[in-house]
C-alpha cells in the first residue's frame, strides 16, 4: 500500500520540480531533497523489521553480538552516504557526491576494522 | 507520508517566482531579489527540519 503512495508522490514531485525548474532551479532541488527525506523516513520503519529479524537469527545461533552492532552501523552509514551523494549528484555536483562517497567508504572501513582483525586471527590460527 | 510538505514548498516556489517576475517587471529589482532570498530561506528551513528528522531516525534505527 505504501508503495503506491510513494510512487504517486514521486510522480507529483517530479512534475512540480519540472514546473518550478526553469524559474527557480534552487527550489526545485529542495523539493527533491524533501521527497528523498520523507521516503527514507517511511522506509526506515520497514528496515527496522528486517534488522530485528536478522538480530533474532544472530541471537538464536548465539553468535557474538559485537559484530551485529557494527554491521548495523555500517548499514546505517551506507544508507546516509547514499542519500547525501545522490542528492548532490541530483544538483549536478558530481565531484561533491564523489567526495561524500569517499568519506562514507572511509568511515565504513574504520568501523569494519575489528571484524577484519578477528577474521585474520582466525585464518592465522588455522594455518 | 506528509505530502502536504511538498505541496507547501512548491506553492512557495511558484509564489516567489510570480512575485519575482512581477517586481522585476515594475522596475524594483532589489525587492525582487529580496523576495527570492526570503522564499529560499523559508524553504530551506523546512528542508533542514525534514532532513534532521531523517538523520535522527537513522541514528535511532541503526543505534549509532
Amino acid at each position: 500500500m505504501d508503495l503506491i503512495r510513494i510512487g504517486v508522490m514521486g510522480i507529483i514531485s517530479a512534475v512540480l520540480i519540472v514546473l518550478i525548474k526553469n524559474q527557480k532551479p534552487e527550489i526545485g532541488l529542495q523539493i527533491s531533497l524533501v521527497f528523498g527525506a520523507v521516503v527514507m523516513v517511511t522506509l526506515a520503519g520497514r528496515i527496522k523489521t528486517i534488522l530485528d529479524l536478522i538480530s533474532l537469527y544472530f541471537n538464536r545461533a548465539d553468535m557474538s553480538g559485537a559484530y551485529i552492532t557494527s554491521l548495523f552501523k555500517i548499514i546505517g552509514m551506507a544508507y546516509i552516504t547514499e542519500f547525501a551523494a545522490e542528492s548532490c549528484r541530483d544538483a549536478s555536483q558530481g565531484s561533491i557526491a564523489a567526495k561524500v562517497e569517499l568519506a562514507g567508504k572511509v568511515m565504513i572501513m574504520i568501523t569494519a576494522i575489528p571484524i577484519i582483525t578477528s577474521v585474520m586471527s582466525v585464518i592465522v590460527n588455522m594455518l | 507520508m506528509n505530502i502536504d510538505l511538498i505541496f507547501r514548498i512548491a506553492a512557495i516556489g511558484i509564489l516567489v517566482a510570480v512575485l519575482n517576475s512581477l517586481l522585476s517587471k515594475s522596475g524594483r529589482d532589489e525587492q525582487a531579489m529580496m523576495t527570492t532570498l526570503a522564499g529560499l530561506v523559508v524553504v530551506l528551513l523546512m528542508v533542514v527540519r525534514e532532513i534532521a528528522n531523517l538523520f535522527d531516525t537513522v541514528k535511532k534505527l541503526f543505534n549509532f
